[in-house]
């Protein structure tokens, strides 16, 4: 499943990112525990710049003030307690706040994998 | 009777269906190994010609010709848009024009643009702006081919810190010039090239742009363009087609190859045969049980020029290794005798150490399958239940 996100700033983004879990490898050098796969997109651009033929800038693009992240989250059917066949919660819950919701594949998509389902 | 033949494990990359990739030995499936991919990803078919695959489709890749191997690379993101589509407004053509799907391209279809100069006195060039990120390791490549013009350049120009990355290449000589950053080129065939530039970016940027120059100074000189490609890393990956936006391919995974029948052993060899990329990653090949007290690895270490043969039996012994080639690597193992092959020479030992227990699976990744995942091309790899000969050995690993 894939989801768009819009953080504060890059930090608050690898916040939650960090969250996901961590661990470090035989060499010291840490990794995600998840496996979700996650992209940064940064600062998109809203407006872009205009240039002469010669790349000169005239104006200057435009930059959401928003940090975007996309992530496919692998884990995202959402467990059932078999007792009471209440939902449990999944790592995606924590992330509702930031979520943005577009009618089009935005920036950035996922090879093979839609956002937009049909 | 061949070394091959009496392996525990032999996989050598050939067959493979949906979720698996099979091993040659053993035959009843035990040594096949689990494959998973989130979406979909290119590879070189054996025709020659690039096509995707789609999700959790291992991928044997045929590029160059000769044997497959099995292709497993990171997560990576194409950030040029449009990225066999030159003719689009995303790309600014100065004193040059462009005319789309004017050729076969390395895909096999009539994707392939022409550029073309329209001056005599200019270089002539397509760019594209972009905004890179500071101190980041970048690889952009470009598919090209000779059209009346045999001159090629693609760099990463900014304007407040200068060109960041750059290469330039004589279709006609082969010849690779004016280097900024690492470069080097592929034959696709049918006339196709690939440049492959890896650069890292100043510590302070401006604008800048990707550039792709047709050099003859020659009205109506022309190239041929397929599959421009700008990605955050240390080598170029597989091709990943852009449209209107940047396209992220999943990074393949391959684990869970045998049982403990295979590794539970008190003696063997384990042999690799792989092109390893140096991805500024440490990567991983290795038999494990699971857990983090009994392992044998490879570990391709992040600076690029040393693997770690590794045994927690107490070997952690770091051999001198050339990455971006292949190479082929052999770990012979008892009790007190460990020997180490790179390449047909014995380039190291360690007689102090004990033989894992209860190893029972092999991982192209860490034990639990989430880091470390390996980067390269998979040729061939083996574990035997004796220990090779030193002749043996070096037979093996013979290039």
């Amino acid at each position: 499943m894939v989801k768009k996100y819009e953080f504060p700033n890059e930090s608050k983004a690898d916040e939650y990112i960090r969250d996901l879990g961590v661990a470090k490898d035989e060499d010291g050098n840490e990794y995600p525990t998840h496996k979700n796969a996650i992209v940064k997109l940064g600062n998109i651009v809203v407006t872009p710049g205009q240039y002469d033929e010669e790349g000169n800038e005239i104006k200057a693009p435009i930059l959401s003030n928003k940090y975007s992240v996309d992530v496919f989250w692998r884990d995202s059917v959402r467990p059932i307690d078999p007792e009471t066949e209440e939902e449990g919660s999944l790592p995606l819950d924590a992330w509702t706040d930031y979520e943005i919701v577009l009618d089009n594949e935005g920036v950035h998509s996922f090879y093979g994998v839609k956002y937009i389902q049909e | 009777m061949s070394l091959a033949d009496d392996a525990k494990l032999l996989l050598i990359p050939t067959a493979y269906k949906s979720g698996k990739v099979y091993s040659v030995f053993p035959t009843n499936g035990d040594g096949d190994f689990d494959y998973t991919r989130s979406g979909d990803a290119s590879r070189v078919n054996p025709g020659g010609f690039i096509e995707t695959k789609g999700a959790n489709i291992p991928r044997i890749d045929h590029t160059g010709g000769g044997c497959p191997s099995l292709l497993l690379e990171s997560q990576r993101t194409n950030i040029q848009i449009r990225s066999e589509e030159f003719d689009n407004s995303a790309w600014t053509k100065v004193n040059s024009s462009i005319t789309a799907n004017n050729i076969i391209a390395p895909d096999g279809e009539m994707t392939g643009d022409k550029l073309t100069s329209t001056s005599a006195t200019s270089t002539s060039y397509i760019y594209e702006q972009h905004s890179l990120s500071t101190s980041t390791t970048y690889s952009m490549s470009v598919f090209v081919k000779k059209g009346t013009s045999n001159l090629v350049q693609m760099d990463l120009q900014d304007f407040t810190s200068g060109l960041q990355g750059r290469i330039k290449f004589d279709l006609d000589t082969e010849t690779i010039s004016n280097v900024v950053g690492t470069g080097g080129v592929d034959n696709y065939g049918n006339g196709w090239y690939r440049l492959k530039c890896t650069f890292t970016t100043s510590a302070t940027l401006g604008t800048h742009y990707v550039r792709i120059f047709e050099f003859s100074t020659t009205s109506g000189a022309s190239l041929y363009l397929f599959g421009a490609q700008i990605e955050i890393g240390d080598y170029c990956s597989s091709y990943i087609k852009t449209t209107t936006g940047q396209v992220t391919r999943f990074k393949d995974e391959c684990i869970n190859g045998g049982d403990s029948d295979l590794f539970n052993i008190t003696e063997g060899t384990f042999f690799v045969d792989s092109y390893v990329y140096n991805s500024g990653s440490t990567t991983t090949i290795g038999l494990n049980d699971g857990s983090d007290s009994n392992k044998l690895l490879l570990l391709f270490q992040s600076y690029g020029t040393q693997v770690r043969v590794f045994s927690s039996g107490g070997v952690s012994s770091f051999l001198n290794l050339t990455f971006d080639q292949r190479n082929k690597i052999a770990v012979t193992f008892k009790e007190n005798e460990y020997k180490f092959f790179i390449n047909g020479a014995l380039v190291g030992s360690d007689t102090i150490a004990t033989v894992p227990t209860g190893m029972d699976r092999l991982n192209f990744s860490n034990r639990t399958n989430t880091a470390n995942h390996f980067e390269g091309k998979v040729h061939d790899t083996r574990v035997y239940d004796r220990v090779l000969t030193e002749a043996e050995a070096i037979e093996l690993t013979q290039v």
